[in-house]
C-alpha cells in the first residue's frame, strides 16, 4: 500500500495543510509519497520541504512554469502521468479549495468516486466526513484504487519534520492541457495581514458588528496578533472581503482561540470554527446559540466590551 | 447558448437534521424539502444571462424521485424555459449524478452548465469538477462572480481559493460551480407557481441513458460528531481575560 499525497505551497513554503495530511496518510500505510507542482525554480525548494516531512519516503517532483498556475485540469494531468509509472492505493489532499477542485474532477478522469473533507480515516477503505454542516458524520467506503481522498487538515496534526530527507526524484512535465487561463488575483486587503487559515487567534466578527465598531476591531485584532473572519451576514453587507467568510461555505478554521463577537452562531457558520480549541462569545442576547458551543462567553454590548478588552489587554 | 442548470431537492436549511435513534439513517418527518439554495443561485444567473441576451434558452434538470419534481415546478416558476426529471429508485453517487448530468447535456446539446458548489447537506464540492472531467470541458469551480467574453467564446469569472480570490478565463463549453453570494434569486410569483402546477414535466430513467450507473463509494453508518458543550458565562471582561490567560494567552 502505497499513498501519494499532492503538496500544497504557498509563495515560498510547504503549507502546513500537507504536514497534516501526511499524519492522515500515515494511519492508512507507512509508505507515503509526496509530488510537488511548481514552477520551474521553486521546485527543489519545496521538494527539500517536503523530503524533510517526518514519515514521507519519498518526494517526486515536476518543475514547469505554467504549473505556477495550479489549474485544476494541469495538476489532474500530471497525477495521471505519475500513476502510469507507480501503482497507489490511496491519492490524498488536504479539503482546501484546490483539494475540493483536484480531487473530484481526478476522480472523474479515473471514473471513481471520492471522500470528501474526512476528518477521522477508520481504516484503509473507510472515510468519515461531516455532513449537514457538520451536525452529522457519515462513514463511506471507497470500493476501488486508488481511493482518492480529501482531508480536513485541521482534524489532523501536522507530521513534523526530521534531519535525513526522503529521496528526492524530479519528473518530466506532461504536457499543458488546461483551457482554463489564470488572469489574475483578486487582491483583497485583509484587515489585520494575517492569514485565517493558519492564525492562531481568529476574531470572528457577525452582524453585531457595525462599519463604525469596524476600527475597534481591528485594534483587538493587532493587540492579539489575530486575523479577522466574518459571518455570511457581513460579507453580504460588504463590510469585508468573501475571502473572510468562515463556514460552511466559507473557510473551516481551527485556531487556538476563536472569539465570537456579534455572532449568533447558527449551524452554518459553526460548521467553520467549531474545532477552535477554544471559543469566547460575545453577545448581548443570552439566547444566543454560540453561547451553547463556546468555553466561555459574555453578555453585553460589544461596544462597551471590545474597547474594555482593548483596554485590558 | 443553452444553459443546463441542475437543480437538487434537499432538506430546507433552515431544519435541524437528526439522526434516528439508533444512528441507521437520518430522521426526516419533520424537515421540509427545498431547492437547494446554491442551485437557485445558479439558476437566478443563468436567467439573468437569458435576460442580457446572452442565453437563448434554460433547462433545468433534476435527479431524484418523484418528489423532486417540485423543485422543477419552482424552477419553471423563476422561469427556465424546461425541465427534466431523471428518475432514479436509490440514492446516486456522485460519479453517477454526474454521469446522469453529462447524459443529459448532450442530448439536450447545452454550451454551458451552471450547478451549485454544493448540495446543502452532502456537502460534497464533487459534482461540479467532475462533470466537466467527464465531458471534457472547461472547468471552473468555486465562481462568485462572472461574465461572457465580448466574442462569446469564453467564461470570464472570479472564483474563490485558498489566499485570495482568482480570475479565470476558459473557453465554452464549461462548468462552473456557482458561490451562494453570487447572485439573490428571485421569488416565482404566485401566478407562475399555479402555471408551474399544470406544467407536464418529461421524466426518464436514469438506466435509460446508457450510463454506467455503478457507484464507487457506499456509505455505511451514520456516526454522531464530537459535541461541544457550552461551557460558562463569565461577568466581565477582566474574568475572561482571568481565563483565557489560564489557557491559551500567556
Ligand atoms: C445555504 C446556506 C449557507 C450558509 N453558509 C454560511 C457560512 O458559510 N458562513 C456563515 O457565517 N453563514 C452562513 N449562512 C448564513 C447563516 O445561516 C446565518 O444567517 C449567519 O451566519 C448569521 O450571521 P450573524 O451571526 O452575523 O448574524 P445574526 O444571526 O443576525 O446574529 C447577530 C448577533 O449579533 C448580536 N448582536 C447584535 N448587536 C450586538 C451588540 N451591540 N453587542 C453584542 N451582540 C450584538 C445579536 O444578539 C445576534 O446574536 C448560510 C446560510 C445558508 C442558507
Amino acid at each position: 500500500m502505497t499513498v501519494l499525497i499532492l503538496a500544497e505551497y504557498t509563495e515560498k513554503h510547504i503549507k502546513n495543510v500537507t504536514a497534516s495530511v501526511v499524519t492522515a496518510a500515515l494511519q492508512i500505510s507507512d509508505d507515503v509519497h509526496v509530488l510537488i507542482l511548481s514552477d520551474e525554480k521553486n521546485a527543489p525548494s519545496f521538494a527539500g520541504q517536503a523530503a524533510k516531512l517526518k514519515g514521507v519516503s519519498q518526494v517526486f517532483a515536476v518543475g514547469a512554469d505554467y504549473l505556477k498556475a495550479k489549474l485544476t485540469e494541469d495538476a489532474s494531468a500530471q497525477i495521471q502521468m505519475v500513476l502510469a509509472q507507480n501503482t497507489y492505493t490511496h491519492i490524498l489532499m488536504s479539503s482546501s479549495y484546490s483539494g475540493k477542485r483536484v480531487m473530484p474532477y481526478l476522480a472523474g478522469k479515473l471514473g471513481q468516486d471520492c471522500a470528501s473533507d474526512c476528518v477521522v480515516i477508520d481504516d484503509k477503505n473507510l472515510f468519515v466526513r461531516p455532513i449537514y454542516a457538520s451536525s452529522l458524520y457519515v462513514v463511506e467506503k471507497l470500493f476501488d484504487e486508488p481511493k482518492l481522498v480529501s482531508v480536513r487538515a485541521s482534524a489532523f496534526a501536522p507530521c513534523g519534520s526530521r534531519e535525513t530527507p526522503a529521496p528526492i526524484t524530479y519528473l518530466t512535465a506532461a504536457p499543458a492541457v488546461s483551457r482554463t487561463r489564470h488572469i489574475g488575483s483578486e487582491i483583497t486587503a485583509e484587515t489585520s495581514g494575517i492569514d485565517l487559515t493558519c492564525a492562531n487567534i481568529v476574531i470572528g466578527i457577525g452582524r453585531g458588528v457595525t462599519r463604525a465598531e469596524l476600527p475597534l476591531i481591528e485594534k483587538l485584532a493587532v493587540k492579539l496578533h489575530a486575523a479577522i473572519g466574518a459571518t455570511r451576514a457581513v460579507v453580504e453587507e460588504g463590510l469585508i472581503s468573501s475571502s473572510a467568510m468562515l463556514g460552511q461555505t466559507g473557510k473551516i478554521i481551527a485556531p487556538d482561540l476563536y472569539i465570537a463577537i456579534g455572532i449568533s452562531g447558527a449551524i452554518q457558520h459553526l460548521a467553520g470554527v467549531k474545532d477552535s480549541k477554544v471559543i469566547v462569545a460575545i453577545n448581548e442576547d443570552i439566547k444566543a446559540p454560540i453561547f451553547q458551543v463556546a468555553d466561555y462567553g459574555i453578555v453585553g454590548d460589544l461596544k462597551t466590551l471590545v474597547p474594555e478588552m482593548i483596554e485590558a489587554l | 447558448m443553452k444553459i443546463l442548470v441542475p437543480v437538487k431537492q434537499v432538506i430546507d436549511p433552515s431544519f435541524p437534521v437528526r439522526l434516528k435513534d439508533d444512528c441507521s439513517g437520518l430522521d426526516f418527518d419533520m424537515v421540509r424539502l427545498v431547492m437547494n439554495p446554491y442551485d437557485e443561485v445558479a439558476l437566478e444567473e443563468a436567467l439573468q444571462w437569458r435576460e442580457n441576451g446572452r442565453a437563448e434558452s434554460i433547462v433545468a434538470v433534476s435527479c431524484g424521485s418523484e418528489s423532486s419534481l417540485d423543485v422543477l415546478r419552482n424552477a419553471l416558476a423563476m422561469g427556465a424555459d424546461r425541465a427534466l426529471l431523471i428518475e432514479t429508485r436509490y440514492a446516486i453517487s456522485p460519479l453517477v449524478l454526474a454521469r446522469l448530468l453529462k447524459a443529459v447535456a448532450l442530448i439536450e446539446r447545452c454550451d454551458v452548465i451552471f450547478i451549485g458548489r454544493q448540495g446543502m447537506g452532502n456537502d460534497g464540492n464533487q459534482v461540479a469538477p467532475m462533470l466537466a472531467a467527464l465531458l471534457d470541458w472547461s472547468s471552473i469551480s468555486f465562481a462568485e462572480a462572472m461574465t461572457l467574453s465580448e466574442d462569446g467564446q469564453n467564461i470570464i469569472a472570479q472564483v474563490r481559493n485558498d489566499g485570495d480570490g482568482d480570475m479565470l478565463t476558459a473557453p465554452l463549453p464549461a462548468v462552473v460551480s456557482i458561490e451562494l453570494g453570487m447572485k439573490v434569486p428571485r421569488y416565482a410569483t404566485m401566478q407562475n407557481l399555479i402555471k408551474a402546477k399544470k406544467a407536464v414535466i418529461p421524466k426518464k430513467q436514469a438506466d435509460a441513458l446508457g450510463v454506467d450507473l455503478e457507484m464507487k463509494v457506499a456509505v455505511v453508518q451514520f456516526r454522531r460528531p464530537p459535541e461541544r458543550s457550552g461551557g460558562e458565562i463569565v461577568a466581565d471582561v477582566s474574568a475572561l481575560l482571568e481565563k483565557l490567560r489560564h489557557n491559551v494567552l500567556e
